[in-house]
């Protein structure tokens, strides 16, 4: 096909056929696809040749979902074993659905772990740590860097899809099942525990009161009492209306209840409020995350300590360790955040005063009226003054400039129009 | 509807209905996607439910940052290269023996399946990925690790390869009677019997 009298190119016309052109060039494509009869002929073979490939249709996958393995999935932590222990999961497992070699792969194993089982019971060996302590191929060490950058970190099994030698797929699973299950454990027993319920408690409340003063140094008494501190305070004292004080408190969440029932006794409660919200699922899932992340980064630094490659996989690690260090610290800062939030309840306090306006009975003395204005006058006159001599000081330098410089023009014309005036003077 | 990524973070919170929903979704597409590429229909059987057996073992550690296709995706083409490996470790297997995807496949159904064993590996992978799994460029350059560009260019070739056969006077295949499968050349669409039929 000539390019040149083409405004698309035939890669471009089946993208856009595909939809995964863009939409500028997608009008175009579709313009020029209503005009040339050479593209709308690709177009035909194209679409016949998908057309064609759907013909290959297979049959529909029989593969259920049974009521133990959803059980099963319910359960934290326990998704792996009720997979593998019901339900369609247990087809893998189901001899039916074993080939020939299988069975004598299987019924060797047996043998094997019968014999092998009490000397390995012998030995104490660290079983998933010393899973990766084992070198690994390349490639595996590859599929694992990829599998992070997919947003998937590979598990061991996915990481080395190719079962042992002389290891069916019983055997397989079970060995995925046990490194999984230590895996859990160890994750498991790396992560905090939570006791009770974990809730942040937020409370506002709005007091009218007589005495300001006492009340302002009563909140600081208060917090002092409480084991709390001030978030934010700010204190308005506006001439000729009521005083206010409005803060943010916080407090030990223990200590809530007797904080708010010291500040309503500070004067009269307008407005009073409440709120708990449970974040333990958070803090456990962030815990756990935390955990899972700090065991990436462990394992990655020993890839990178343990294991030989190109120059391009330990780039590829390193900067799998970047990335992880730096989820890491996101994840540290949000956990002792909400753990802050938990620990201290935020009290959103307004304190007004019940202002009284003051009355004057008795009006100024005539001749204080008159001091008063005399002073008021002076100070005007020294104001006007000083107003003068400052706008001198500024303006001055400006207009001498502009004096100097208009002086000789001005003298100038002077001098050539005043014949002129005198004249037209006289004969007036 | 819910989307893949909520039902996938929402079973990560232990939800088994959104499991449900995601195996309900993608067991189809899945076991079609092994059915295809591998000889016996057990094994394919066998690597689906694996691919699902993963997603619950890496659970805890899944992170929305691509697709939840791309991320089945992902494991299915993992577990097939080690299934692959797996076979090239085995005795090889004779030309003749099963079929993939029907012991009842039409004549139609032959002529595509021997057309794409003659494209090159790469192309080939690409066009099934596009044609198959109905993935998006951007979506196999993700997963196959190539650029966009090269995806786009890769699936031409492969098309217009597929495009050549068709051609009246292109050399009939050693197993493949052209004059006899002229009348495949127009689509045909199976019946939804033949999509239950059992190997």
């Amino acid at each position: 096909m000539n390019q040149q009298n083409h405004m698309v190119e035939p890669e471009e016309l089946m993208a856009y056929l595909d939809g995964e052109l863009s939409p500028e060039r997608a009008a175009d494509a579709a313009s020029h696809l209503e005009e040339c009869t050479q593209c709308q002929k690709l177009a035909a073979d194209l679409q016949e040749v998908s057309q064609m490939l759907m013909a290959w249709q297979v049959e529909k996958s029989k593969l259920g979902l049974t009521e133990d393995v959803a059980e099963g999935l319910n359960k934290p932590g326990s998704h792996k074993s009720a997979a593998i222990n019901s339900g369609s999961w247990l087809n893998l497992l189901s001899p039916r659905h074993w080939p020939k070699p299988v069975w004598g792969l299987a019924i060797v194993a047996l043998i094997a772990a019968v014999v092998l089982t009490p000397s390995l019971m012998r030995r104490s060996m660290p079983r998933y740590g010393s899973e990766m302590a084992v070198p690994r191929t390349t490639a595996q060490h590859q599929d694992t860097i990829r599998a992070g950058q997919l947003g998937l970190r590979a598990t061991p099994p996915l990481a080395a899809p190719t079962p042992r030698p002389g290891a069916g797929a019983l055997g397989k699973l079970l060995k995925d099942a046990d490194a999984d299950v230590d895996q859990v454990e160890e994750e498991t027993s790396n992560v905090p525990t939570v006791n009770g319920p974990m809730i942040i408690r937020t409370a506002e409340l709005e007091v009218f009161t007589k005495e300001f003063e006492k009340a302002r140094s009563s909140v600081d008494e208060i917090l002092k009492r409480r084991h709390g501190y001030v978030g934010e305070l700010n204190v308005n004292t506006p001439t000729g209306s009521a005083r206010s004080l409005t803060g943010t408190l916080r407090v030990p969440a223990s200590q809530l209840d007797a904080t708010l029932a010291d500040i309503k006794g500070l004067g009269t409660t307008q407005k009073e409020s409440q709120e708990g919200e449970e974040v333990t699922q958070q803090y456990v899932d962030l815990q756990a995350r935390l955990a899972n992340a700090r065991h990436t980064e462990q394992r990655l630094t020993d890839i990178l300590r343990e294991r030989t490659g190109k120059l391009s996989d330990v780039l590829a690690v390193e900067m799998q360790i970047s990335r992880v260090r730096g989820v890491i610290e996101q994840m540290e800062a949000q956990r002792k955040n909400m753990k802050n939030q938990v620990d201290f309840a935020t009290v959103t306090l307004t304190v007004t005063e019940e202002y009284k306006e003051q009355l004057k009975a008795v009006p100024p003395s005539t001749g204080r009226q008159f001091r008063n204005a005399a002073v008021e006058g002076y100070r005007s006159l020294v104001d006007g003054i000083i107003s003068v001599l400052l706008w001198l000081l500024s303006a001055g330098p400006t207009l001498l400039v502009w004096a100097a410089i208009l002086f000789f023009p001005v003298r100038y014309l002077w001098k050539k129009l005043r014949p002129k005036f005198m004249q037209k003077a006289s004969e007036v | 509807m819910t989307t893949d990524e909520g039902l996938m973070l929402e079973f990560q919170r232990g939800s088994r209905e959104a499991f449900e929903e995601l195996f309900d979704r993608y067991r189809g597409p899945l076991y079609g996607f092994f059915r295809r590429r591998l000889e016996r229909q057990d094994r394919a059987e066998d690597l689906t439910q694996e691919t699902f057996l993963a997603v619950i073992r890496a659970t805890s550690r899944y992170e929305p940052r691509s697709l939840v296709r791309t991320y089945l995706y992902g494991i299915a083409l993992k577990l097939l290269a080690g299934e692959r490996r797996k076979q090239a470790n085995d005795l090889p297997v004779p030309e003749s023996s099963p079929e993939p995807a029907g012991d009842d496949a039409s004549d139609t159904v032959v002529w595509v399946r021997q057309a794409l064993e003659r494209l090159d590996s790469t192309d080939r992978e690409v066009l099934m990925l596009r044609e198959y799994e109905q993935l998006s460029y951007s979506e196999i350059a993700q997963l196959l690790r190539i650029p966009v560009n090269t995806v786009r260019s890769r699936l031409f070739r492969a098309r217009m390869a597929l495009k050549d056969c068709l051609q009246p006077d292109h050399p009939p295949d050693v197993a493949l009677n052209r004059a006899e499968h002229k009348p495949g050349r127009q689509p045909v669409k199976l019946s939804a019997g033949k999509e239950g039929a059992t190997q």
